[in-house]
C-alpha cells in the first residue's frame, strides 16, 4: 500500500514527539529529507534506505525543496513484516514543538507519503495479519487507558483470556445444539427424555456463565471509564482549593467570594493507580443568580452520577443548609471533609456529625489543604469506594467494553428465551434458532462471526496516528 | 472431442439438433428435461434404459427431514417429483410433528415400479421433449482457448452425434460404476442396470476434475417369508397434505388406505456375524477407495463407529402394492452375499426371510462440484450443466432439486437470459447448491435441516411463497396456478389480519378451551392472535369463540397459525437474512490478488485465488476461509473503495 504518515504522540505540548510512516519503500521516499549523521552501526555516510530493521540513526531532517534544516531527529527503521503494521516503517523522533511537527509532516506529504486516516496503522496491521479483531479492540483500550490498572486489564484481554472463556461457553452451546439437531435429523433414533434433560442442563450452564461474564462489566467499566468523584459543598467551603491541590496546578479560580465556581470543572488523575475524574461543583445554596442556579443544578446531578461524593464543610457552615444538602444526596456515596481545620473547628461539629449519622453518613475527616493535614485520608476514601464498587485486580477476567457487555447480555437473554421455549413446548427448532442467535452474539466478541458494522465500528473509534 | 472430430469417427452420423440435451433420466434428469421442455426449448432426454427411468434403486420412499422440504420446493418451482409422488404413494407420514414447524417433514413410501411408469408417461406427454434410450459415451465441446470449452452436443455408443446448445449431465451413480459384495466386484450400474462408460473420461479430458464416491443399498426380502408378529408396526398418517401444492390447492388428500411399515432391532447375533466377517468387508480391507456417506452408513459402519450402541433399528418398508418385495432400511452393507443371508436371518421376524436382491456397495465417478457456478453451469465448459450425484450429492430429492435448477439455467443459457440463482435464504435447494459449489464435499452430500441457517423460514408449508414467483418468472408455472397461488396468500394475509383485529373476552367457551390445556384464561379482552401465540393453543381450537370465521382450507390456516405463533422468531430470522444479503451484495472484484493480502492465512489465500468467489458472502462459506479472513477482506475492500481513506 502507498505510504502514509501521522503524528503518533499526543497533540499537546511535550518534550519530544514521534511521527510514524508506514508503507512499501517508505525509507526510500523519506530519505531525501533525512541526512544521516551517524547510524547505530557507526556509519556516517549511509542513506536511510540502506538501514536494516531495528536500526536507528541520528540525522538532520531537512526540507529538500529549500535545503533548510527543520530539526535534529532520530529515525528508527522497521522492515516488513517485522513492524507494527507489517509493512516497512520508520519512526521519526523529533522535538515536541508544534511548528516542528507540522513542518516534518508537511515535508513527508510533499515526498509522497500521504496523511494517515484514523486507525489506519492498526487497520493495516490487521489486514497484514499482525492481530485479530479482539486484539485490535484491545489495542484501542490500551491507547485510551490512562491508568496503570486499566492497562494491565487490557493486556489481559490482549492475551485472549476473555476469548478463551467465551469459547468454552460456546462449546457448551454447540453441544446443546448438536443434541437438538440429532433429535431433528434422526427422529427415529435420538428423541429421548434423557436427551431433552441434557439440552436443558447445557443451556442453563451456558446462561449462567454469560451472565457472570456480563456482570464483570461494571467492574471493568471503572478501569476504562474512570471513577467519578464529585466535590460538593456550600459556597466557599474550599472545593476549588481542594481540587487545585489534587491537580497540582490552578484549575479553578480560587477566590474568597462565595459562588465563584459556576460551572463544574473536571480533571483526570490517578489515585493509587485508580483512574479518577474529580468533578468540582458550584456551591450548593439557594441563589437568585440564574447562571449560578444552573451551576447548582449541575452540582446535584454530578453528585448523583458520581461513584463517590466528597462533601466539604467549612468551619463557618450553618447546620440548616447542611441538613438541606444532605437530604439530596445518596448517603452511601458520601464522605465528609471538615475543611480549613487550620482556621479552627466548626462550632457545631458535634451536632453536624449527629445529623450526618442520622442520615447514615459516618466517614468524616478534618483536613487542611493549606497545612496538608490529613489530606492522605482523601486517597483512602477514594480507594475504599473503589474497592466497594467492585474494583478488581487486573488478573481477573473482566469485560471492558460496553459492546462486549451488551453482546453478552443479549446472548444470555436469548438463552433465557430458549429455556422458555422448551418449557412451553414451542418446538426444538425454534429453540435451536434462538441458541444460534446467542452464538451469533458471542461470536462477535471472539471474532467467529463477522459483521461489517463491527469492523467499521472498531476502527472508526481509533484516532489518527494509531 | 468437438462435433467435427466426432463425425469423423467410424460409423458416426448426425442424429439431430436440440436446444438442450439431458443425459440421464433419474430424478435430476427428469426435472431438468421437463423444465427445459416447458420453457419451450427443444429438448432430448437420454437414458440407459427406458424401463428404469426415474428409478428408486435404493429406498422406496420420497421425502424425510429436509428432503420433504426439497420435494415441496421442486413442486413450488413447477417441477414434477411431488406430483408423481402423490400419484404413487402408498403411505405418508409427517416427521418431527412435535419439534416445531420448521422441521415438520413429509415423507412417503412409494410404489416403486408405478413411480417409474408414471414419470415416463408424464414426460412422454410433455411437448418439446423427446425421450431416447441411448448410452452417451462422450460430451462434445469446442475449444475456446485458455483451458475453456463450450458444450456442443453428445455422442452415443452407437455413434449417433446429437448437436445441442446446452448439455445437462445427470449421470447418477452410473459413470464407470462397479458394485461390490465382499470379494466379488462386478462392473455394473445400480440395480443390475448397465453402467456408463467413456463419459467421465471425456469430461476429464476437458480438464474437469473427476472424483470417486461410494454408496450402498440393503437387501430386499419377500414379505411372505417374514413373521411380522415379531415386529413393531408403523402405520401411515392420513392428516398429511400431499406433496404437490397444485394437488393441495385443489383439495386433494392423501389416500385413507395406507400400507404399513415395520421396525425391528438388530440382535447380538447380528453384531457377532458382522464382527466375525469384518475382514471380508471391502470398506475395511481397502478394496473400496471411494468415500462413503457419513449420514447413511452401512450397518457394519454403524457397529464400528458407534461402539457404545449395541443395537440398531431397522425399518422394513414395502416396495409397492403389486409386489411382496420389502426393503430393509438401515441395513445397507457391502459384506459378501453369504454373510448377508446370515445377517438378515439374525433379525427378529426375518429368521426365514427369503432374500430377493442382495445388498451391495457401489462406486462411481463424479465431478468436483467446486468447478461449478451457482447456476450449476461448469466454470470450465460453458453450456455444460450438471445435477445430482455427479455433483457429489446423495438422495433422490437432492438430485431433483439440482435438476430443476440446472434445467432452468440451461434453458436460460440457450435463451440468452441471466441465470436464476436460488440463495440460501430462499430454499433448501439454495443451501444445497451453494454448499456443493462453494464448499465442495468429500462424501455423498445429504441434505439436513441443520445445514440451513434460516430453517424457520424454509418450511415445507411456505415453499410456494418462497419459490413459486421464481418458477413463474422462469416460465414453469402456468398463469392459472400463479393466480391460485396469489389468491391463497391473499387469504392468508386477510385471515392473519382478521385474527389480530378480533377480540374476545374471557367467555365461558374460552375459559373451557384454555383450562382444557392448562392455560390461565385472560382477565380481560384479548385478540385471537394473542391467544394463538400462547403455548398449546391452535387455530382450530379457537373456533367456538371465533364466530365470524369462514371455513378455510388447511393449507391456509396452517400458514396463518405458524405466521402468528412464530411471529417474533420469524422476525429474528428476517433480520438475519438481511444481514446475510448485505454480505452477499459485497462484490469481490475478480482481479483481486489474494496472494498480496498477507493478513489472510495461506490456506485462505490459495482457496480464494482458485475459487474466485463472486461476493464476500460466498467467500465466507469456502472451507479454509475463516471469519478472521473475512474481516480482513472487509477492511481490505474498504481501503480499495476509500483510496486509503479507511
Amino acid at each position: 500500500m502507498e505510504p502514509f504518515c501521522a503524528l503518533s504522540t499526543p497533540a499537546g505540548l511535550s518534550g519530544i514527539a514521534v511521527i510514524r510512516a508506514s508503507g512499501e519503500g517508505v525509507s526510500l521516499k523519506a530519505s531525501k529529507a533525512v541526512k544521516i549523521l551517524r547510524t547505530t552501526g557507526g556509519r556516517t555516510d549511509a542513506a536511510l534506505e540502506s538501514l536494516g530493521g531495528y536500526e536507528s540513526c541520528y540525522a538532520r531532517f531537512i526540507d529538500p525543496s529549500t535545503g533548510n534544516t527543520v530539526d535534529d531527529v532520530v529515525v528508527t527503521v522497521f522492515k516488513a513484516p517485522h513492524s507494527y503494521t507489517g509493512e516497512d516503517m520508520i519512526e521519526i523522533s523529533c522535538h515536541g514543538g508544534q511548528a516542528v511537527r507540522q513542518e516534518i509532516l508537511r515535508v513527508l506529504y510533499s515526498l509522497g507519503i500521504r496523511p494517515a486516516a484514523p486507525g489506519e496503522f492498526t487497520k493495516t496491521a490487521f489486514i497484514n495479519g499482525k492481530m485479530d479483531l479482539t486484539e485490535a479492540e484491545a489495542v484501542m483500550n490500551v491507547i485510551s487507558a490512562d491508568s496503570s490498572r486499566a492497562l494491565e486489564a487490557s493486556n489481559t484481554q490482549l492475551m485472549g483470556r476473555l476469548k478463551e472463556r467465551i469459547t468454552k461457553t460456546e462449546d457448551t452451546l454447540y453441544e446443546a445444539l448438536s443434541a437438538i439437531e440429532m433429535m431433528i435429523e434422526f427422529p427415529e433414533h435420538d428423541d429421548t427424555p434423557e436427551n431433552t434433560k441434557r439440552i436443558e442442563d447445557l443451556i442453563a450452564a451456558a446462561k449462567g456463565e454469560l451472565i457472570s461474564l456480563a456482570g464483570s462489566f461494571g467492574r471493568g467499566r471503572l478501569l476504562t471509564e474512570r471513577m467519578k468523584v464529585a466535590i460538593l459543598g456550600l459556597p466557599n467551603s474550599g472545593k476549588s482549593t481542594l481540587l487545585n491541590f489534587l491537580a497540582g496546578f490552578d484549575r479553578a479560580i480560587v477566590t474568597d467570594v462565595p459562588g465563584t465556581t459556576r460551572d463544574t470543572l473536571e480533571f483526570n488523575t490517578e489515585v493509587e493507580g485508580i483512574p479518577v475524574t474529580f468533578v468540582d461543583t458550584a456551591g450548593i445554596r439557594e441563589t437568585d443568580d440564574r447562571i449560578e442556579a444552573m451551576g447548582v443544578k449541575l452540582a446535584i446531578t454530578a453528585a448523583a452520577e458520581a461513584d463517590l461524593v466528597l462533601y466539604l464543610i467549612a468551619p463557618e457552615a450553618p447546620l440548616e443548609s447542611i441538613k438541606e444538602t444532605v437530604s439530596e444526596l445518596d448517603a452511601s456515596k458520601v464522605r465528609v471533609l471538615f475543611t480549613k481545620s487550620d482556621a479552627g473547628e466548626n462550632p457545631l461539629k458535634d451536632q453536624i456529625e449527629e445529623e450526618l449519622r442520622s442520615k447514615g453518613i459516618t466517614d468524616t475527616a478534618s483536613v487542611s489543604v493549606k497545612e496538608e493535614t490529613n489530606t492522605e485520608l482523601i486517597a483512602q476514601f477514594v480507594k475504599d469506594a473503589y474497592e466497594k464498587a467492585g474494583g478488581i485486580n487486573a488478573s481477573d477476567i473482566t469485560v471492558l467494553s460496553a459492546r462486549h457487555a451488551d453482546l453478552l447480555r443479549s446472548a444470555a437473554g436469548k438463552l433465557v428465551e430458549a429455556e422458555a421455549i422448551l418449557r412451553d413446548g414451542l418446538g426444538v427448532d425454534v429453540c435451536s434458532q434462538v441458541i444460534r442467535a446467542a452464538l451469533d452474539d458471542s461470536g462477535q466478541i471472539t471474532g467467529r462471526v463477522v459483521s461489517d458494522e463491527l469492523v467499521e465500528n472498531i476502527f472508526s473509534r481509533f484516532c489518527i496516528g494509531k | 472431442m468437438d462435433i467435427n472430430e466426432a463425425l469423423k469417427t467410424e460409423h458416426a452420423y448426425e442424429a439431430g439438433e436440440y436446444d438442450v440435451a439431458v443425459v440421464g433420466a433419474g430424478h435430476a434428469g427428469c426435472e431438468a428435461a421437463h423444465a427445459c421442455a416447458v420453457m419451450g426449448l427443444k429438448t432430448i432426454l437420454f437414458t440407459l434404459h427406458l424401463d428404469s427411468l426415474a428409478n428408486l434403486p435404493c429406498n422406496p420412499s420420497i421425502g424425510g427431514t429436509a428432503k420433504g422440504q426439497i420435494v415441496r420446493e421442486v413442486d413450488a418451482l413447477g417441477g414434477v417429483m411431488g406430483k408423481v409422488a402423490d400419484e404413487c404413494l402408498i403411505q405418508m407420514r409427517m416427521l418431527n410433528r412435535t419439534k416445531g414447524p420448521a422441521v415438520h417433514s413429509p415423507r412417503a413410501q412409494m410404489d416403486r415400479s408405478k413411480y417409474s411408469v408414471a414419470m415416463k408417461n408424464l414426460l412422454e406427454n410433455t411437448p418439446n421433449l423427446d425421450l431416447r434410450q441411448a448410452h452417451i459415451t462422450a460430451l462434445l465441446a469446442s475449444d475456446e482457448g485458455d483451458g475453456k470449452y463450450k458444450a456442443a452436443g453428445v455422442m452415443t455408443e452407437s455413434k449417433a452425434v446429437y448437436r445441442a446448445k446446452a448439455v445437462v449431465i445427470c449421470s447418477g451413480t452410473y459413470m464407470e460404476s462397479r458394485t461390490i459384495r465382499g470379494e466379488v466386484i462386478i462392473e455394473s450400474g445400480p440395480d443390475g442396470l448397465p453402467r456408463s462408460t467413456g463419459l467421465s473420461k471425456s469430461l476429464a479430458e476437458l480438464g474437469i476434475p473427476v472424483l470417486r464416491f461410494k454408496t450402498g443399498t440393503p437387501v430386499r426380502v419377500n414379505a411372505n417369508s417374514i413373521d411380522f408378529s415379531k415386529m413393531q408396526i408403523q402405520e401411515g398418517e392420513t392428516d398429511c397434505p400431499p406433496f404437490s401444492f397444485d394437488n393441495e390447492m385443489q383439495g386433494r388428500t392423501v389416500p385413507s388406505e395406507q400400507t404399513p411399515c415395520y421396525s425391528v432391532w438388530t440382535t447380538d447375533e447380528t453384531r457377532e456375524v458382522i464382527f466375525d466377517n469384518m475382514d471380508r468387508s471391502p470398506l475395511y480391507s481397502g478394496v473400496i477407495k471411494g468415500t462413503g456417506p457419513r449420514y447413511c452408513p452401512s450397518i457394519e459402519d454403524k457397529f464400528v463407529k458407534f461402539k457404545d450402541k449395541t443395537r440398531h433399528q431397522i425399518f422394513i418398508e414395502p416396495m409397492g402394492s403389486n409386489t411382496k418385495e420389502m426393503y430393509l432400511q438401515g441395513f445397507s452393507t457391502s459384506l459378501p452375499e453369504e454373510v448377508q443371508i446370515r445377517m438378515v436371518h439374525s433379525l427378529p421376524g426375518l429368521e426365514n426371510a427369503m432374500i430377493q436382491r442382495s445388498a451391495y456397495a457401489i462406486e462411481y465417478d463424479l465431478i468436483e462440484p467446486t468447478t461449478l457456478k451457482s447456476s450449476l453451469e461448469s466454470k470450465i465448459v460453458s453450456g455444460l450443466f450438471t445435477a445430482g450425484q455427479i455433483n457429489g450429492s446423495s438422495g433422490y430429492e437432492e438430485a431433483a432439486g439440482q435438476g430443476i435448477v440446472a434445467g432452468i439455467n440451461a434453458g436460460r443459457y440457450v435463451q440468452g437470459k441471466d441465470a436464476i440463482i436460488i440463495d440460501r435464504s430462499q430454499g433448501y435447494i439454495g443451501v444445497l447448491v451453494d454448499d456443493l459449489v462453494t464448499k465442495g464435499t468429500n462424501e455423498p452430500y445429504r441434505m439436513m435441516t441443520s445445514r440451513a441457517e434460516y430453517r424457520l423460514f424454509l418450511r415445507y408449508d411456505n415453499a410456494d411463497k418462497r419459490l413459486t414467483p421464481i418458477g413463474y418468472e422462469a416460465g414453469l408455472i402456468s398463469d392459472e396456478r400463479y393466480d391460485a397461488f396469489k389468491n391463497k396468500y391473499e387469504w392468508v394475509e386477510n385471515e392473519r389480519d382478521r385474527l389480530g383485529r378480533t377480540y374476545t373476552g374471557p367467555t365461558p367457551e374460552l375459559v373451557e378451551i384454555l383450562e382444557g390445556i392448562g392455560q390461565v384464561p385472560p382477565s380481560s379482552g384479548v385478540s385471537l392472535a394473542e391467544l394463538i401465540r400462547r403455548p398449546g393453543v391452535t387455530y382450530d381450537m379457537l373456533a367456538p369463540v371465533d364466530k365470524d370465521r369462514v371455513p378455510l382450507s388447511s393449507d391456509i390456516t396452517r400458514e396463518v397459525e405458524t405466521d402468528i405463533k412464530y411471529e417474533g422468531y420469524l422476525k429474528l430470522e428476517e433480520e438475519k437474512i438481511n444481514k446475510f444479503s448485505k454480505l452477499e451484495k459485497k462484490v469481490l472484484p475478480s482481479d483481486i490478488d489474494y496472494s498480496k493480502i498477507s493478513g489472510l492465512r495461506l490456506e485462505a489465500r490459495q482457496k480464494l485465488d482458485s475459487m474466485k468467489p463472486v461476493s464476500l458472502g460466498q467467500a465466507s462459506r469456502i472451507s479454509g476461509v475463516s471469519p478472521a479472513d473475512i474481516s480482513v477482506l472487509l477492511v481490505y475492500l474498504e481501503t480499495l473503495k476509500g483510496d486509503g481513506n479507511v
